[in-house]
């Protein structure tokens, strides 16, 4: 019996150790599979609004921690739409404040004061959303502005061709006069937004009265919509320093937006996306 | 001087007068419909085992200042959210629950709790009003999935064209609770219908929403779809024939709920 035991333990220490040292070439493996994505110094940023006067990048020190915890693929399901919110909340508020403001003289318990305000009423702003991922910021957008009208185009990206395809648009009729924000969380070969804004254009939208809101660009996306467009703003919350060629995919991105926050795709599946 | 002011007294009065006239006159055009009564609505919940209706008292308020013509955007936001978190609490009141035991701080107890995660419901709106119950549902469950399918209404023949889907991949493991708000032929829910059955999807573990409804999209689904679900706040008693409408109705709940229409067009939509 004591051999047995011995024979017994013996074999598991060799599956053990086996174990062990696959598990470590694994990882080795992986290690050199999964590149280490470095984020653009503050040079690069600065250069690049220097460059696009009408791009706003947030600053670093409000969207660290947030994005951190959005881009971690680990995330669940109720971490990444919480953070999401408080970012796409940060980003409307931020276009907000771009909107035309008229000044008034108004008066406060102890006396008048100089009033700056929105010069639109709240049914003149309309936020327009780039289905289907665009849809998320709505949840935000309509606790910031609860009067503002809602627009919406939709655009899906062929997988294979990472060509961007139209179907369907609803936007308000009068939507030439309106203040638009137009919506997608990535912006990444800047196919979608162009083809979004394009639709806006021939509805009798004038550049400077929108504002397109992003989580993460990169600036390939920027040049691209900057030249098509030079008088609309971007504001957006970080650049991302590569754009993956064969699959158009930000690195190191959020994943695909889309199926993340709706819920689309199983957990585990988020790391194969990228 | 004081004939004049009499002649300008006399004809302000005539104006008044033929404008009051006028006015009732426009609005005797208007048709004025009733609710069904209790007993028609009791009638409809013996012929259909799985259909709810809403009690009354919790949906009268809400539901006639959705219905008028005069409220304002966010007013309607606000009201149709305080309704369709009414229903989507309906719903999930519906999923199977399994017993066990916990404790309080005094003393044990019996739990009775949902038996799925969050994540294994499943919210599926169709776009594009059905997208404003995505609201109030992630406030109650905050880690439902989400899937969409969208699907228009041609105008002309007011039959609807499926144009796009986007659902979870394991959707056929899911409580599913579809969404939209009216229900009037039933033609747009049958063709949703049909998409998650495609999937998969059971029939009993589907669970359709929808604001207003009437009794030919009642009577079509259930007789397509005899084992699922369907939970409404109000049956209005008549669907329009020509344009497919329900009266008395929201009007276009998707324009009025995202603010894609002129107001001034509301009432001409409604008719």
């Amino acid at each position: 019996m004591f051999k047995n035991l011995t024979k017994l333990a013996c074999c598991l220490g060799l599956l053990n150790g086996t174990f062990v040292v696959c598990s470590q070439l694994r990882n080795e493996n992986g290690h050199n599979r999964n590149e280490q994505y470095n984020f653009l110094s503050e040079n690069e940023l600065n250069n690049l609004m220097m460059r696009h006067k009408n791009l706003w990048i947030l600053n670093r020190n409000q969207t660290e921690h947030i994005l951190s915890l959005m881009r971690d693929t680990n995330a669940d399901i109720v971490t990444f739409r919480k953070n999401a919110d408080r970012l796409i909340r940060i980003l409307m508020e931020q276009a907000l404040c771009h909107i035309e403001k008229k000044k008034q003289i108004k008066q406060s318990p102890l006396g008048f004061y100089e009033s700056n305000e929105v010069k639109y009423n709240e049914e003149e702003i309309c936020i327009v959303s780039i289905l289907r991922s665009g849809n998320a910021f709505l949840n935000e957008g309509l606790r910031v502005i609860s009067g503002a009208s809602i627009g919406q185009i939709l655009i899906q990206r062929n997988e294979e061709t990472s060509m961007p395809k139209y179907f369907f648009e609803k936007l308000p009729e009068d939507i030439n006069e309106q203040q638009i924000i137009l919506v997608d969380p990535m912006l990444g070969t800047g196919g979608s937004a162009s083809m979004a804004l394009k639709v806006l254009q021939t509805n009798g939208v004038k550049e400077e009265n929108i504002i397109f809101l992003t989580l993460v660009s990169c600036e390939q996306g920027l040049n691209k919509v900057f030249k098509e467009f030079p008088n609309i703003k971007i504001i957006t919350a970080q650049v991302d320093p590569v754009l993956i060629q064969n699959i158009n995919y930000l690195a190191p991105g959020i994943g695909d937006f889309g199926d993340r926050y709706f819920g689309t795709v199983k957990k585990n599946k988020c790391g194969l996306k990228l | 001087m004081f004939k004049n002011l009499l002649r300008i007294g006399v004809s302000l009065s005539l104006f008044n007068s033929t404008y009051v006239l006028c006015k009732q006159i426009k609005d005797e055009k208007l048709p004025h419909y009733h609710f069904l009564n209790d007993q028609d609505l009791n009638k409809l919940l013996k012929k259909h085992q799985n259909l709810s209706i809403i009690d009354r008292t919790y949906t009268e308020h809400i539901l006639s200042i959705i219905r008028d013509v005069e409220t304002d955007t966010v007013e309607f936001r606000k009201s149709s959210d305080r309704l369709i978190r009414i229903l989507i609490e309906q719903a999930i009141s519906q999923i199977e629950k399994k017993k066990h035991v916990k404790q309080s701080p005094l003393g044990y107890y019996d739990a009775h709790e949902v038996k799925f995660e969050d994540e294994e419901i499943c919210f599926v709106s169709i776009l594009r009003s059905g997208n404003a119950f995505l609201f109030e549902g992630l406030k109650a469950v905050s880690g439902a999935s989400i899937g969409q399918i969208l699907i228009q209404r041609n105008e002309d023949t007011a039959l609807p064209s499926y144009l796009f889907q986007k659902l979870p991949s394991n959707i056929k493991d899911q409580q599913v609770i579809l969404m939209d708000p009216m229900l009037a032929t039933g033609n747009s829910a049958t063709l949703a219908l049909r998409i998650l059955k495609n999937q998969g999807v059971k029939q009993e573990n589907v669970t359709f929403l929808t604001l207003v409804s009437c009794e030919q999209g009642i009577d079509k689904l259930f007789r397509e779809f005899p084992k699922i679900k369907i939970i409404t706040a109000q049956v209005d008693p008549i669907l329009l024939k020509d344009f497919n409408y329900l009266a008395p109705g929201i009007g276009n709940f998707g324009d009025r709920y995202f603010g894609t229409i002129k107001k001034s067009q509301q009432s001409v939509q409604q008719q």
